[in-house]
């Protein structure tokens, strides 16, 4: 079906849930993992991701191609992320102290088998976190990876290497620190 | 050393694990299902009255917002540069790791990011300099170390007596969760770089880096800021409180910046991206990235973003990175017109034939007078192994550290003649205070490594000749590796780790012989 067909369909006029529900159990939970690689907070990442799917199912341009409805439904993920980024940076630019109750994401990542990875995971930008997640943790290729970030395939290879340059400094740094503190 | 190929199959066992990671959420679809359920679906074509409605109350909006953000705005500059009525102190140059806490002047700005008082750990993850100390006494320094948005880390601090007690001198403005860099030129002299973490997202806003910058030794702190369409600052260097440059890692690559008065306005000078191999042309740096199957049969050379360059002068500077391939030499440029035009500098000395592929990193020079200088070159060699893995095959690229080898000038960088370290090349790099008299922190190969490549603290030695030879310090001296800093024959600091295990700033005052541990404290 094409997204023009959306408006046609009766079933969907009438608000009916039959086409959605499929596609809220077959992408639910691999978009609410990118949700948590961009945010590093399950119950913000939750919150993300229902955002997500609200909009998806409210936007009359919401594709219903499973391959088109996860790039679009990604999408707007990402957006959702940026505005959780930038309301954040407001908040801690009027407030000066930054400490914060340990949230589940340090609970997680004490469980993790490469906690330093994920530290610097942590310290990429959102476009960088974005195209790491899609190329190594769903295994996407640069051309699907591309797609969904909206990008031309070279800029995404260049934020993959960038990003992986990045992540090799950020692990070295942290390596160094632990000579030091052993 | 960590390679990317070893960065990527980290990547792909932490994506292996990532399910069992993540906190379990139950019913998450059943509440998002609940959630649509509540809602109906958008009218498929709204009127057109009422969307014209929509836009011009928008547009009201946007207006008023606009007009309400200058106002903002204006306040936030006044606000920028405070001013304090106490004139700075003067130290004397007595060395001393008892001294009382010296408060000195009240600030008269709160820091940008608050320090509770008491013990300290110094050091970044994101500088590469973690202290500086410009005289027995007063210098500045970075920490707490930290990684992510829960923690305090990497506020800007001062001392006045030698490295015990520490100020929170953080510009104010400067907090929450960034990219940044610093550089400290002198006693009074620093600037801080600094860009909201998260950018280069076509949909958010274009990254404003912000540049903090002082002359009276963070009595205060005077900002500028300017807009790219992406860009997050990794490295500051100036010569003169007026001569400075920026790098800054954008999408495809870095670019540089240079400002000519001190910090308040920057001009892009050049780029370094990935997509430029071979480039001299003006106002570029090449960069280059092997992809396909064919990578590991290409030579591909990147400047290094974070300690990528440095300068002699206003006009004389060179850039530094890694070349990684079957045939690499060390990537060093030159420039002799403040950034603009750039020419390779070959350097004579290595090994005829390395046991390529390797991996040849060459840092940046160090200038302990205007015609003496140090930088250095590491070789390493990569290993790669494959085993069976989901029925196909898998390989893991492994950097085995080689030699480290020491360029020394002393006629500013024109000839460059190469002294072999001690030890194998770990991240190390020497310091030298004048032509002659410099130390190195030597790792070797572990014994009986946990992984291939792995290596451990050895000795820290010394030369008096200009790196022709190198002697160790004595054993037992209480340094086990780390960065550190030396003013005068006797007189260094280090970060380094004692007895217990914890992390401390050291301090020598025989030449290396022995160290102390300062029990760093901020005071306030």
């Amino acid at each position: 079906m094409r997204e023009t067909d959306i408006a046609k369909d009766p079933d969907l006029q009438s608000g009916g849930r039959q086409w959605f529900e499929p596609l809220v159990y077959s992408v639910g939970r691999p978009a609410l993992k990118f949700a948590f690689m961009l945010v590093h907070d399950i119950d913000i990442a939750e919150e993300i991701t229902q955002e997500a799917f609200a909009r998806a199912w409210a936007s009359p341009g919401t594709p219903v191609d499973p391959v088109q409805f996860r790039r679009w439904l990604y999408r707007i993920i990402t957006n959702l992320a940026c505005d959780h980024f930038r309301r954040e940076r407001q908040v801690a630019a009027q407030a000066p102290s930054i400490s914060r109750p340990l949230d589940p994401v340090t609970t997680a990542e004490a469980r993790s088998v490469d906690e330093s990875l994920m530290a610097a995971l942590r310290s990429l930008s959102l476009s960088e976190r974005q195209a790491i997640y899609l190329r190594y943790f769903e295994d996407q290729s640069f051309r699907e990876t591309s797609r969904i970030m909206g990008r031309p395939q070279v800029t995404v290879r260049v934020v993959v290497h960038r990003a992986l340059g990045k992540l090799r400094q950020r692990l070295e740094a942290s390596g160094q620190n632990r000579m030091v503190a052993v | 050393m960590t390679s990317k190929n070893e960065v990527e199959a980290r990547l792909r066992n932490q994506a292996q694990g990532f399910d069992d990671q993540m906190p379990r959420r139950s019913d998450f679809e059943r509440r998002v299902i609940a959630r649509i359920a509540s809602q109906p679906m958008a009218r498929l074509r709204r009127p057109t009255i009422l969307r014209d409605l929509a836009l011009a109350g928008l547009v009201m909006v946007l207006i008023a917002s606009l007009g309400y953000g200058v106002v903002q705005l204006r306040t936030i500059r006044q606000a920028t540069t405070v001013k304090s009525p106490h004139p700075s102190t003067v130290a004397s140059l007595t060395p001393t790791t008892t001294a009382a806490p010296t408060l000195g002047p009240t600030l008269s700005y709160t820091p940008g990011l608050h320090l509770p008082t008491g013990p300290i750990e110094l050091g970044s993850v994101y500088t590469g300099t973690p202290f500086k100390m410009m005289t027995p006494l007063r210098g500045w320094a970075v920490g707490p170390p930290g990684k992510d948005r829960a923690q305090v880390h990497d506020a800007v601090l001062v001392t006045a007596d030698g490295g015990a007690h520490w100020r929170n001198v953080t510009p104010p403005g400067f907090s929450g969760w960034t990219d940044r860099t610093m550089y400290f030129l002198d006693v009074t002299h620093a600037w801080v770089a600094v860009t909201p973490h998260v950018v280069a997202h076509p949909a958010a806003t274009p990254a404003t880096i912000t540049v903090f910058r002082t002359a009276d030794g963070a009595q205060s702190w005077q900002s500028s800021a300017f807009q790219l369409a992406d860009g997050s600052p990794s490295q500051l260097d100036f010569v003169d409180p007026q001569h400075g440059w920026m790098m800054l890692q954008v999408d495809n690559g870095v670019a540089v910046y240079r400002t000519t008065d001190g910090g308040g306005q920057w001009e892009q000078t050049a780029v370094s991206h990935y997509t430029t191999p071979s480039a001299t042309a003006s106002g570029t740096l090449p960069m280059s990235n092997a992809f396909g199957p064919n990578a590991a049969k290409q030579t591909a050379c990147e400047l290094d973003p974070f300690r990528g360059m440095s300068f002699r002068d206003a006009v004389t500077g060179w850039a530094a990175g890694r070349c990684v391939g079957p045939a690499p030499s060390p990537y060093f440029y030159v420039t002799h017109d403040g950034g603009t035009t750039w020419q390779a500098q070959p350097l004579a000395g290595l090994p005829p034939t390395l046991a390529c592929p390797c991996d040849v990193g060459s840092t940046v020079p160090v200038f302990s007078s205007s015609r003496d200088a140090m930088m250095t070159v590491s070789v390493d060699t990569e290993h790669t192994s494959c085993q069976p893995q989901n029925g196909g095959t898998a390989c893991g690229t492994e950097s085995i550290p080689g030699i480290a080898i020491v360029y020394l000038t002393h006629d500013g960088g024109i000839t460059w003649a190469p002294h072999v370290l001690p030890g194998v090349a770990a991240g190390a790099d020497p310091t030298f205070i004048d032509a002659r008299t410099g130390w190195y922190g030597a790792s070797v190969l572990q014994a009986a490594p946990s992984y291939l490549g792995e290596t451990t603290f050895d000795k820290l030695y010394v030369t008096h000749d200009g790196g022709s030879s190198w002697n160790a310090t004595g054993t037992g001296s209480g340094f086990s590796g780390g960065p550190m800093q030396f003013i005068s024959s006797s007189l260094g600091w280090a970060l380094g780790s004692l007895a217990n295990l914890q992390p401390a700033l050291l301090t020598t005052s025989d030449g290396g012989r022995t160290w102390t541990s300062l029990n760093p404290a901020v005071t306030g």
